[in-house]
């Protein structure tokens, strides 16, 4: 029997292939169009054809033999040459004989694309959306039901910001007099040195940012009325002086790297303040074994320290903390009264995350008392416990000496410069050390110690720690001995931001340890780095086909209500995307309904109407697998196995964490079902990549080659609600 | 039958209703198009 049938298989790499049957028939011709028109072959009989702009092949024969072994069957290859903007439709036409004779003709089939050069790549990009095809290539991807929805943080950046621009005025009131007099004698004397100079700028950078907010925040209260984190009255209010007081202990504590890494990342912030005033008290003050000044006592201190009135500063933390109310119960609240130290504890808790193990152990040593020694002493008890810390050297700070570290490089990437380690090399990490003046000092230490401990920046958890023992050291020349060899830095995570500590320690006088310490913030990598996700590159592709993307798409919610005529639901949705790059599947996540009101529980005769609100949340997680294979299907290039390694060791999930949140009506009569589905839409972006440049002798990165990529990214989500007929 | 959605997201539901598109037997009665945002997620979901 002749036939005529196309079906289109997929895109090769110089022409678009297509699967042909023609039957009985011998010979056949495909023609391009630009539109459809229809032909009038009986009194009420019509065939479709192609019109306006069109070209039509030359005619093709199957030879005898091949033919009947393929059954008429045969792949079809158009080149791409042929496919310009103009033709959108093919339509393939079967003869019995040369002569064009019994000519059958198959249906029009659009094609993937149109409106578009002959660019294959470009063109590919709108295949999904017009015709099914390549359904085969998801196959391997599993769809897995996952339960538990993602939740956001309880307390926003914004929020928690906030929450220390609160706590700070009351913190360093107490702490204040302390770091004053630790680090007093820093403010007002200027270094010669460029380092410092460097360091006095990006200080400076740092204060100027914090009063932006303070202000942005001061301005914020004026202007409205009303917000939800309630303005603190005047005397809590952030001033200038008490931000002023930061920039010494930033000095002090880190590099100007790090304080440039920090940025104006408040939570980082606030660790480096903690651990500012931790090391102040904990580590004590010292400045004897190298000069003569005297060392200051923390009773001193203490009987000189705050004037404020801790009553005030408990509401306006609890006003600014929702969550510490939502977290603590009444009880507990009540408890705190006005006792800034268990309120820390209890912004210690929702900020920090600590454990309730933790809490306990603060308890403990905090049991109720109410001091600056005991903020400082709760501060301490607030680093993130582990083995570790025991094993660490305590020393006494040296208020006097600075340690600073030298040949330090740079490179930008996440835009920010940052110190980037190469894990295959040797890691050397040279510093000086000076007075408070800049002068270097002629002494040798007959021992001393390099104390390296490595720490992951969110959870002050630590990777990595290593002392050095060294004997005869000249401090007035640059020290050169704190180092890691490839094999210590293999179970160091790579493409993480780490803080490293180095401390330089020996014994006083008096046989106690004494030393000084600094804090770089790092990265390691090995070949690649991932960057970022960068600008959008097509128009995005709608994933609109329900069985061709069905994988992708996600049901919601489906039911429907009794108990009236007539039901109507509200729902406020809240949508996530989230990608898992330790799975190669996909995963639905369970959709959390809470009913927020209903009125055929409110009155006791049945409603005419069914009123019901709801809070829906549900999401979907993403695999790079998957994207890939998603890719593959629209004839994108895909990742290369190095590459999607690369990511797979990111944390590109941070770019993943997506959100849309939208309000939708479903209404239906009694006995009626709804349903809600998602869909998204996806585009193309460049991924900035960077590849290992030139390291330097001491390991550090000091080139990066930038690489671009592109992957495809969740844009934005289709919400269709439907109801039965 | 069809299964590729149209976009329908700029047009009024009424309009929608009226154009008789099925999803799984039932008839779209809206949709939606909602831009994605970043946010902040701090729970890991698990294996179910």
């Amino acid at each position: 029997m002749a036939l005529a049938i196309i079906k289109y298989k997929g895109p090769q790499k110089d022409a678009l292939l297509f699967h042909a049957d023609i039957g009985t028939s011998q010979y056949f011709k495909y023609v391009l169009g630009e539109r459809i028109i229809k032909l009038k072959v009986g009194k009420r009989k019509y065939i479709k054809v192609l019109g306006g702009e069109k070209k039509s092949s030359r005619l093709f024969q199957l030879k005898k033999g091949k033919a009947r072994l393929l059954f008429g069957m045969f792949p079809l290859a158009i080149p791409k040459k042929e496919l310009t903007e103009n033709y959108k439709y093919i339509q393939l036409y079967s003869f019995s004989s040369g002569q064009k004779t019994a000519p059958t003709i198959s249906k029009i089939l659009r094609l993937p694309v149109y409106g578009r050069k002959n660019n294959l790549s470009e063109f590919i990009t709108g295949l999904s959306t017009t015709i099914p095809k390549h359904t085969e290539i998801m196959e391997h991807i599993d769809i897995k039901n996952k339960k538990h929805c993602p939740e956001e943080p309880a307390m926003s950046k914004v929020m928690f910001w906030n929450a220390i621009i609160g706590v700070l005025p009351g913190l360093l009131k107490q702490a204040a007099p302390i770091l004053g007099g630790l680090l007093g004698s820093l403010g007002g004397k200027s270094n010669n040195n460029s380092d410092a100079t460097k360091s006095d700028e990006i200080t400076a950078k740092v204060v100027a940012v914090l009063e932006a907010l303070a202000n942005a925040k001061n301005g914020a209260a004026q202007t409205s009325g009303q917000q939800s984190i309630r303005p603190y009255s005047s005397a809590y209010s952030l001033e200038p002086d008490t931000l002023i007081r930061l920039k010494p202990i930033l000095q002090k504590i880190l590099s100007p790297e790090a304080i440039e890494a920090v940025g104006d990342d408040a939570q980082k912030l606030f660790l480096a303040i903690k651990d500012a005033v931790q090391n102040t008290e904990h580590q004590s003050i010292s400045n004897q074994g190298v000069s003569k000044g005297k060392a200051l006592e923390p009773e001193m201190i203490i009987e000189g320290s705050s004037n404020y009135s801790k009553a005030k500063v408990a509401p306006a933390l609890l006003a600014a903390l929702p969550l510490i109310e939502k977290a603590l119960d009444p009880k507990t609240i009540e408890a705190i009264g006005n006792q800034p130290v268990k309120l820390f504890k209890a912004i210690g808790d929702a900020v920090l995350k600590m454990d309730e193990q933790e809490i306990k152990h603060l308890e403990a040593i905090n049991p109720g008392v109410d001091s600056a020694n005991d903020i400082a002493k709760l501060m301490a008890g607030m680093s993130i416990s582990s083995a570790y810390n025991e094993e660490l050297i305590k020393f006494k700070l040296l208020t006097d000496l600075n340690l600073d570290f030298v040949n330090t490089k740079t490179v930008s990437f996440k835009n920010k410069d940052r110190v980037l380690y190469c894990k295959e090399s040797q890691i050397i990490i040279p510093f000086k050390i000076t007075t408070n003046q800049g002068n270097t000092l002629n002494k040798t230490l007959p021992k001393s110690v390099i104390q390296i401990v490595i720490r992951h920046t969110k959870t002050m958890k630590i990777v990595f720690r290593k002392t050095i023992k060294l004997v005869d050291v000249s401090i007035n020349a640059i020290v050169s001995e704190a180092f890691l060899t490839p094999q210590e830095t293999k179970s160091i995570p790579l493409h993480t931001e780490l803080k490293m500590e180095v401390a330089y320690i020996w014994k006083s006088k008096s046989n106690a340890n004494i030393g000084i310490f600094k804090n770089h913030y790092i990265h390691f990598m090995d070949t690649y780095l991932y960057d970022r996700i960068g600008e959008k590159k097509e128009k995005p592709i709608p994933l609109n086909d329900s069985k061709l993307h069905r994988k992708l798409w996600h049901k919601v919610w489906e039911g429907g209500y009794t108990k009236g005529n007539r039901w109507h639901l509200d729902m406020d949705v809240k949508y996530f995307y989230t990608l898992n790059v330790k799975s190669k599947s996909l995963s639905r996540l369970e959709t959390k309904v809470q009913v927020t009101q209903d009125n055929a529980h409110e009155q006791e005769e049945l409603p005419t109407r069914r009123k019901i609100r709801a809070k829906v949340k549900s999401g979907f997680e993403w695999s790079l697998e998957a994207i890939n294979s998603l890719m593959q299907m629209q004839g994108l290039q895909t990742l290369s196995p190095k590459m999607l390694n690369v990511l797979k060791h990111s944390n590109i999930i941070e770019d993943f964490k997506l959100v849309a949140r939208q309000h939708v009506t479903l209404k239906g009569r009694n006995g009626d079902t709804g349903t809600l589905w998602v869909y998204p839409e996806m585009a193309m972006h460049t991924v900035h990549v960077s590849k290992k440049g030139s390291v330097d002798v001491y390991g550090q990165v000091a080139h990066l080659e930038p690489v671009e990529i592109t992957l495809l990214k969740p844009e934005s989500i289709h919400l269709i609600g439907t109801k039965s007929e | 039958m069809k299964t590729n959605i149209p976009d329908l997201s700029q047009m009024a539901s009424e309009k929608v209703v009226s154009q008789n598109i099925k999803l799984n037997g039932q008839r779209i009665l809206f949709d939606t198009k909602v831009l994605l945002m970043p946010t902040s997620i701090e729970k890991q979901v698990s294996d179910e």
